[in-house]
């Protein structure tokens, strides 16, 4: 029947009972705010995380040595060597990059200032590997390698502290009472959330891998970082390089993990989190649209009378059920209609606060009207079909 | 127009049989003007509820405009209510919420009439009743009279063949008992079939027919003189 008389007939009535209307639409309000809220969150939450890994370096691999491959402590570790850095740039195809990191906590003086820093050994493919940009200067050459130079690259909150010059390529300091002399300077990096710790950061200190070992005479290493010909490619690179190190080494006994399978992870996780808040939410819709059907019921009481008239006048069964349906249809998509508000005022000041990327997608705000939609139908049912079935002499001689 | 044949209606309150209509036989030609009286209980708004497909009987047979009423289902007792039937109550029975224009719509919604013309043939009902000039007025805005010509609009308003009205001067004084019921007298004059239940004998005496009820059944039946205005 008339869609538009029933639309008006619905809201007058909602707002002949303002107070109850709000009170009752409060528990959609919630339940559709908090979708909002929870889904926008988990799109922010998930983008800085995964932007953090992205800035790890695109494509990336890295190898460590297995604890569980029954060789007990750490020091027992099956390490790689340079033999292995050359097995992987010869043989494997779809490896387009290969560099080792070797850390060492060390110190660095300079006249102003004695500093306590780690520094990392690192292989001449690195820079690319690591989307390491250098400010001044430059990265390390290939003779820097071949003679194991003392040259260092570092980072700009080490340059603070260790000169008192903005130009400190060229400048020397002292690690582990070594002489180092500055040839670049990396681009300055802006703090993330942190949630991916990234270990090249302003207060990196780089040296050539070669370096590194002649100073400590260690010529083996724990962590390697490769870079995949393209990310179709990462798992076979990933392969490739397990196999070669099994052929050298033994076969398990190295992790080599890419960073497609920790993003996997890591969308799982995110997604896996805001579905069990996501129902959660739902719950409170659920709760809301209990509301709704009480109130429904309660106004079907209300309005015997008004039922019995207009059956007298010749509303059929279905021209009352509409009638009641649409209400509860009204009620809950008003609801629904706020609570989009309410979440993505919500939404705002909580990415203003958190400093987080807020993603309000059109998608959950269809999924959050459909869903009220879904508890106005559902609720209102049986109410509006209880209205339908009244009796008319009965109802017209309700008070 | 209207034939009820052997009509019965029984309420079993537990375990107590009501008779409240026993054997009734009458039938009311299309354009009668007919006043049903007699003391409370007697079955008078149980018959006028029969009469108006509100309720059905227990046993017995009900034909309005050629059609066996006694079958129908809800909603096609429904349809018969909107297409053939206004009614009139004692206690106006309007929604106090709308205007006295939106009352008078409501019936032709039902109707499936449009917008636009909802909205002229219920002010024609309205001018009808001489309230031309109260459109917009809530019925907490109106007087009892006025209120209960309101009513009278939305009975008319779907140009019913039967108007049934149950004690319409009930609330009322005097004067605006007159003014209803000389327009119950216009409408008959133009052929719409009447019946007003009521105790007044200046109401009955509208009436061209007056039947008299004791105990759920027909106790008279009398034609008489309309009295001349
Ligand atoms: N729903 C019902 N359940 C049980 N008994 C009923 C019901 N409706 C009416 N009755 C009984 O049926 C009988 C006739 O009632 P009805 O309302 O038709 O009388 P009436 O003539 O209209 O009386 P009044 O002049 O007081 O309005 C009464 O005895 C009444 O108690
Ligand atoms: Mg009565």
């Amino acid at each position: 029947m008339n869609l538009l008389e029933n639309l008006l007939l619905a809201l007058e009535g909602l707002w002949a009972n303002k107070l109850r209307s709000m009170l009752t639409m409060l528990g959609i309000i919630i339940g559709v705010a908090a979708v909002i809220v929870v889904i926008a969150l988990g799109a922010g939450g998930q983008a800085v995380i995964l932007g953090e890994l992205e800035g790890l370096g695109s494509n990336l691999i890295w190898v460590f040595p297995r604890q569980d491959s029954g060789h007990g402590s750490w020091d027992r570790l099956v390490t790689m060597d340079n033999g292995d850095i050359q097995a992987i740039e010869a043989q494997a195809r779809y490896v387009k990059a290969v560099s080792p990191q070797i850390s060492m906590q060390s110190t660095a003086k300079t006249v102003k200032d004695t500093k306590d820093i780690s520094a990392t050994g690192v292989g001449k493919d690195y820079r690319e590997i690591r989307n390491v940009n250098i400010e001044s200067g430059r990265f390390f050459s290939e003779y820097d390698f071949k003679e194991g130079n003392r040259v260092a690259v570092i980072g700009t909150d080490v340059a603070k502290s260790l000169f008192d010059s903005d130009r400190v390529v060229g400048e020397v300091f002292y690690l582990n009472g070594q002489q180092f002399t500055v040839v670049g300077v990396i681009e300055e990096r802006k703090q993330g959330m942190g949630i991916v710790a990234n270990d090249i950061g302003n207060d990196s200190v780089l040296i050539p891998y070669t370096a590194m070992q002649r100073m400590t005479g260690d010529y083996g290493f724990y962590l390697l970082f490769a870079t995949a010909e393209s990310s179709e490619v990462t798992l076979d690179a990933a392969k490739e390089i397990e196999n070669i190190l099994a052929r050298r080494h033994g076969p398990n006994r190295f992790e080599v993990l890419s960073l497609e399978q920790t993003i996997d992870v890591v969308e799982e996780i995110t997604s896996i989190l805001t579905a069990v808040i996501a129902g959660i939410a739902g719950i409170a819709l659920l709760v809301g649209g209990i509301g709704i059907m009480n109130i429904m019921l309660v106004s079907v009481t209300e309005r015997t009378k008004e039922i019995g008239i207009r059956q007298a006048i010749g509303a059929k069964r279905r021209d009352l059920l509409y009638q009641f349906l649409i209400e509860a249809l009204v009620l809950s998509l008003i609801g629904g209609l706020l609570g989009i508000l309410v979440g993505a005022g919500l939404v705002k000041l909580l990415t203003i606060l958190l400093e987080l990327p807020s993603l309000i997608s059109v998608s959950s705000i269809l999924l959050a009207l459909s869903f009220s939609f879904v508890v106005g139908m559902i609720f209102g049912v049986y109410p509006a079909s209880k209205a339908s079935k009244l009796d008319p002499i009965e109802a017209l001689r309700y008070e | 127009m209207i034939s009820l044949s052997g009509v019965s209606k029984v309420y079993s309150t537990g375990v107590v049989e009501v008779r409240a209509l026993h054997d009734i036989n009458l039938s009311i030609a299309a354009g009668e003007f007919v006043a049903v009286t007699g003391p409370s209980g007697s079955g008078k708004s149980t018959l006028m509820n029969i009469i108006g497909c509100l309720d059905k009987p227990t046993t017995g047979k009900y034909v309005l405009a050629e059609r066996d009423v006694s079958r129908m289902t809800k909603d096609e007792l429904a349809l018969m209510r909107s297409g053939h039937l206004g009614f009139v109550f004692q206690s106006f029975n309007l929604l106090p919420r709308m205007t006295a224009l939106r009352n008078v719509e409501q019936p032709l919604i039902y109707a499936g009439v449009s917008r636009r013309e909802r909205r002229q043939l219920a002010t024609m009902a309205l001018d009808r009743v001489g309230l031309a000039e109260r459109l917009y007025h809530r019925p907490n805005e109106l007087s009892g009279g006025q209120n209960q010509r309101v009513a009278l609009a939305r009975a008319l308003v779907n140009r019913p063949k039967v108007l049934l009205a149950d004690e319409p001067t009930g609330n009322l004084d005097s004067k605006s008992s007159r003014e209803v019921m000389e327009i119950f007298s216009e409408l008959n004059r133009e052929g719409v079939t009447i019946l007003v239940v009521t105790h007044e004998e200046e109401v009955a005496a509208y009436a061209k027919r007056v039947i008299r009820f004791m105990d759920g059944e027909i106790v008279s039946d009398i034609w008489q003189e309309v009295r001349t205005r």
